[in-house]
């Protein structure tokens, strides 16, 4: 999961710990469903995300329920702001030639 | 069933080349969040079946699922991530476990080693005392 998704989650993990399901329904929440993933999906890039040193995962017993928290560690924070730097290069690119086409 | 299905997933996970522990977990973390989701859909009126329907569908394909997971190298094992020099490193990699093996398999079925040891001790000592016997049978006739 390079790009989109992944700048979504790790943003969300930066606020608080969330596990899988959390962290689907909260993109939906927070895009408006203007992004959808499909809600398999995201525990092989959770599971990625983990491997590569941005998250870190425990298991934890919440509401009789045991559930896999992921949180996000130092590397993902630098990861976070990386991504957010690249979003805004390309979100501005987009707009220039947005705007360049609209002129013409 | 959920069970069978999120079963059938950890096998076509790792037929697929995925590491066993992130198939496993992958696949029970899927039915954690099928469980999330069928309270969900039951909490909004929905009956069973079609609550475990729509779980099932917001979860999507287990070929998706599957997919995903394989294109991640960093979630497949070893042989799956570097097949040539898994092939090529298997040969000498066995003659070198060759003389380990026993061993490794020895302490593995120790009890039942044991066992086999005690029940041999048992029956040695049962034969020679019965030759001992006769022998002294014999001497004293």
């Amino acid at each position: 999961m390079t790009g989109v998704p992944e700048l979504l989650v790790l943003r969300l993990l930066a606020g608080q710990e969330m596990y899988g399901y959390e962290i689907v329904k909260r993109i939906r929440l927070v895009t408006e469903e203007a992004i959808k993933i499909g809600e398999g999906v995201i525990y092989p890039a959770l599971h990625a995300l983990e491997r590569s040193g941005s998250l870190k995962s425990s298991r934890k017993t919440v509401d009789g329920r045991e559930r896999v928290y992921y949180a996000l560690t130092k590397k993902g924070s630098e990861r976070l702001q990386r991504l957010t730097a690249d979003w805004d290069r390309i979100q501005n690119g987009i707009n220039a030639a947005i705007g360049v086409a609209g002129d013409a | 069933m959920p069970e069978e299905r999120f079963a059938a997933l950890r096998r076509q996970l790792q037929q697929a080349g995925v590491a066993r522990r992130h198939a496993d977990r992958i696949s029970t973390e899927l039915s954690e969040h099928f469980e999330d989701l069928r309270t969900e859909a039951e909490a909004d009126g929905r009956s069973g079946p079609a609550a475990a329907r729509f779980a099932n569908r917001c979860l999507g394909s287990d070929l998706d699922i599957v997919a995903a997971t394989a294109a991640r190298p960093e979630l497949l094992c070893f042989s799956a991530r570097y097949p040539f020099l898994y092939r090529a490193s298997r040969p000498a990699v066995l003659l070198l476990m060759a003389p380990v093996m026993p061993v490794v398999n020895a302490l593995e079925h120790s009890a039942v080693l044991s066992r086999w040891f005690y029940a041999t001790l048992l029956g040695g000592t049962f034969t020679a005392t019965m030759l001992f016997l006769l022998q002294l049978t014999i001497m004293i006739h």
